[in-house]
């Protein structure tokens, strides 16, 4: 079996490998309702954290629980999944007070699911705030006294640089693999970078690396294709829709990176160490490329972009944004604006559950009819 | 002609004067302010005005001069729709109805100008608190107007780090600002505006309290207008005399038993921000004997306190506490702890269990007999935990009805299917629609 078949079924059985975790290691599993958090330390707790997603099928099973007008299909999708009982294996969940949308699932699962830990840090929304980093901190510190009691165990200084560790080299090795994509003839495809990235969300970490390590390997002896077609950028709301990606390849587009918070921006910026090992989590969490609700005052994001147009030669992008998202529809007029000054044409695409593909083919093909007579 | 059970009265002529005055006044500041060289800012710019007053009298054409009377003339293509599709037009989607009205005019260039042909421009978009939409809507602002963007965030969990992380940020506005806009603070000046708008903030709380009398003593409605100086002028010596004046005439209305509406068969709350353009609605319940009475946005402006029980309760002034503000430190701490009290440490203002246990209070405080929820298409902030918490009131045996719309996008409102929503929720509150009446009260809402 491939590794890539690996990482395939991870991301296909999402649930299966979390269940397998709890069952040989007795362990607590934390669902996870948002990337901004300090993963680092629920880690170093011996718990398994594993981001919560939907499964792109339709639904409508949450009609009882969300106002469906005002909230995202991916909150909702989440949702549908947890009252389905696909998530009866998640001993807790915890949320990075940002978004509403996620805040929506987090309150609505605490109230109608039964979990036995619950937990929510604030995450300052201004965090280019010189004070935010000490008020971050001590959010996670309580996290940690709420975590050491939930679990019955000090989380230690060292557990935390174990972790830290892990972590570090998990971004390391993605990044090794996304810098790939650089080249004119990549040896790996979108869709395969996106499943990796996502099944990092789903496994221990430390698993992952040797994952990755194996990845790495098995790419080194691919024989280099040239492939056609304009190359890509996919942004927008979190999608683990990674059949899109697909989809988008065979319609002949070319994506070569993305800046998905259950993609590509997960995994960027180390924790760089600190005495105060929590500072240098926030530190991390603060440096990343943010998601649209902690890009204020400045528009750091912009900047990200022009890298990411600069560095992987960027020709189309793709703004996929879930319905009813209105944290990526508040920053799309910036974005689009930014990405036409660039020279950089966009397509936007709104995900409802499922991608419309007869729509999404007519619309994609024109795109890159567009892109390729540029 | 039906005989109303309870006498109404109109407000005295020196409530709404005083009202319209402050309205008045607080307009034409914001352009006087700037041709005599003052600050000016946009956003939505509601909380912690003191601090900006402490710069002396600033302009503040948040969001958009003319927003209310865009919102009242919003029901045609000439007015609020407009402004909405022009936002939607430049890609803004999806977007709360408010803020896409408020980035419509800005886009448009009418947001700073208003009816009157003046003009100004803000020196920044000052964003304090508010929900993720306002934060990311006053960027968009700035971006549109090439304005730099002061944030004060305030984070729901009322702990020492809160405290300590609002205090720092206020007081580093006052350099920020200093530095930018080379005006000089005034420690006096913001002292004064503090202390006013805590004297406003804490008198309108008591209003509020006074609704709980039978009848109620103004109509939900009325409050909605008379509230209007807390907004963004809470802070002058002019609004916090008002309030007493307010306070005053609405203790003398409950001595004599003088009503906000003619009836009260039943006494309902409004939650949610009502839609904007659509005022009339307020009162809709009036055709049917009924009357609202409270709401959280009555409330919102207010300086309340609570009970470990869930009982809400007015706060106190500085001189009823005891409390002598000196220098610019206890005014700034006086700000810090009028979000963050004291006897609430460790509270978490965005609690579910919290808002559902300060719900069910009101309803039991305010002697309210059933409740109507607006549901705010692409309002997150508004429909966060929305159907929990009617499941949770309708369990505790409240009647509790919905309509769909927006607070400020005229294409979500279908008057028909309201009405409908309406009267069915009047009728499974077995009233029926009530014939003409004597009617004294004549409508001068403002």
């Amino acid at each position: 079996m491939s590794v890539f078949d690996k990482f395939h079924a991870i991301v296909t059985n999402p649930h299966q490998y979390p269940q397998e975790w709890k069952s040989n290691t007795s362990g607590k599993v934390l669902g996870l309702l948002c990337s901004n958090l300090p993963e680092e330390l629920f880690y170093a707790a011996g718990i398994l954290p594993i981001r919560l997603l939907g499964a792109n099928e339709p639904e409508n099973i949450t009609r009882t629980y969300i106002f469906q007008p005002a909230f995202c299909s991916f909150a909702r999708d989440c949702f549908a999944q947890a009252l389905h009982g696909r998530y009866s294996y998640v001993n807790g969940i915890i949320f990075s007070q940002c978004c509403p949308h996620a805040r929506e699932v987090f309150h609505d699962w605490r109230r109608h699911i039964p979990v036995d830990y619950n937990y929510e840090i604030y995450s300052p929304m201004c965090l280019q705030n010189p004070n935010a980093k000490e008020y971050l901190v001590h959010e996670m510190e309580e996290c940690q006294k709420s975590l050491e009691k939930w679990t019955g165990k000090t989380i230690s200084a060292e557990a935390i640089d174990k972790a830290i560790v892990i972590y570090n080299e998990n971004r390391r090795l993605m990044a090794k693999i996304t810098e790939m994509m650089k080249a004119d003839a990549p040896l790996l495809i979108e869709a395969e970078v996106a499943e990796m990235a996502l099944a990092g969300m789903l496994i221990d970490r430390d698993e992952h690396n040797l994952l990755l390590v194996e990845a790495l390997k098995e790419v080194s002896k691919r024989t280099s294709v040239v492939r056609q077609g304009p190359r890509l950028i996919l942004l927008g709301s979190v999608n683990n829709n990674i059949e899109l990606i697909r989809f988008i390849d065979s319609l002949g587009g070319r994506v070569v990176i993305d800046d998905y918070c259950t993609g590509n921006r997960y995994y960027q910026t180390e924790v760089i160490p600190e005495n105060n090992r929590l500072a240098a989590i926030a530190s991390r969490l603060i440096a990343k490329p943010p998601c649209p609700l902690h890009d204020l005052p400045e528009r750091r994001r912009i900047t990200h972009y022009a890298k990411l147009i600069d560095d992987y030669k960027v020709a189309g992008a793709i703004y996929t944004m879930q319905r009813q998202c209105d944290a990526h529809g508040l920053d799309y007029p910036a974005i689009e604006t930014f990405f036409k000054e660039k020279g950089v044409p966009m397509l936007k695409l709104e995900l409802d559950y499922t991608a419309p593909v007869g729509q999404f083919r007519t619309r994609i093909e024109a795109f890159l009819e567009m892109l390729t007579a540029i | 002609m039906i005989k109303p059970d309870f006498e109404t009265k109109p407000f005295s002529d020196e409530v709404w004067t005083r009202m319209k005055g402050l309205r008045r006044e607080r307009y034409k500041l914001s352009f006087e302010a700037q041709n005599k060289g003052g600050l000016c800012v946009t956003g939505f710019a509601w909380g912690y005005l003191p601090l900006l007053a402490g710069f002396g009298n600033f302009g503040n054409p948040s969001p958009g001069t003319d927003f209310t009377r865009i919102a009242r003339e919003g029901a045609g293509s000439e007015g609020l729709v407009k402004f909405v599709n022009l936002a939607e037009g430049r890609g803004l989607s999806p977007v709360c109805g408010a803020i896409a009205a408020h980035l419509g005019q800005v886009y448009a260039g009418t947001s700073f100008g208003g009816s009157s042909g003046n003009k100004m421009m803000p020196d920044f978009v000052f964003q304090p608190q508010g929900c993720h939409a306002q934060y990311k809507g006053g960027q968009i602002c700035a971006d549109v107007l090439g304005l730099p963007m002061l944030i004060i965030e305030s984070p729901p969990k009322n702990t020492t780090g809160s405290r300590k992380y609002l205090l720092s940020q206020l007081a580093e506005a006052i350099e920020w600002i200093e530095k930018r806009t080379k005006h000089r603070f005034d420690d006096e000046r913001f002292i004064e505006a503090t202390r006013f708008d805590i004297h406003s903030r804490v008198m309108w709380a008591r209003v509020c309290e006074l609704m709980k009398a039978i009848p109620a003593p103004m109509s939900y409605r009325q409050a909605m207008s008379l509230r209007l100086p807390l907004v963004t002028y809470a802070y002058s010596r002019g609004t916090a005399e008002y309030m007493d004046i307010l306070y005053y005439e609405m203790q003398e209305r409950v001595k004599d038993k003088i009503s906000g509406a003619p009836f009260e068969k039943k006494r309902l709350a409004h939650e949610g921000l009502h839609p904007l353009y659509q005022p009339d609605l307020l009162r809709w319940p009036e055709e049917y004997g009924a009357a609202f009475n409270q709401g959280e946005f009555m409330m919102a402006f207010g300086s309340f306190r609570h009970t470990d029980e869930g009982h809400r309760i007015p706060g106190q002034t500085l001189e009823e506490r005891g409390i002598e503000l000196k220098t610019r430190d206890d005014a700034l701490w006086a700000l810090v702890e009028q979000r963050y009290p004291l006897e609430e440490e460790g509270v978490n203002f965005d609690s579910e269990e919290r808002r559902l246990l300060h719900f069910l209070r009101m309803v039991e405080d305010w002697h309210i007999d059933a409740v109507m929820v607006h549901l705010a298409r692409r309002c997150a902030a508004l429909c966060l935990g929305i159907y929990t918490r009617i499941q949770d009131v309708r369990k505790a045996g409240i009647p509790v009805a919905t309509y769909e719309a927006s607070e400020g996008d005229p294409k979500e409102w279908n008057e028909a299917r309201v009405r409908e929503d309406f009267t069915r929720f009047f009728e499974s509150l077995g009233l029926t629609k009530i014939g003409t009446f004597d009617e004294k009260d004549e409508d001068k809402d403002g």
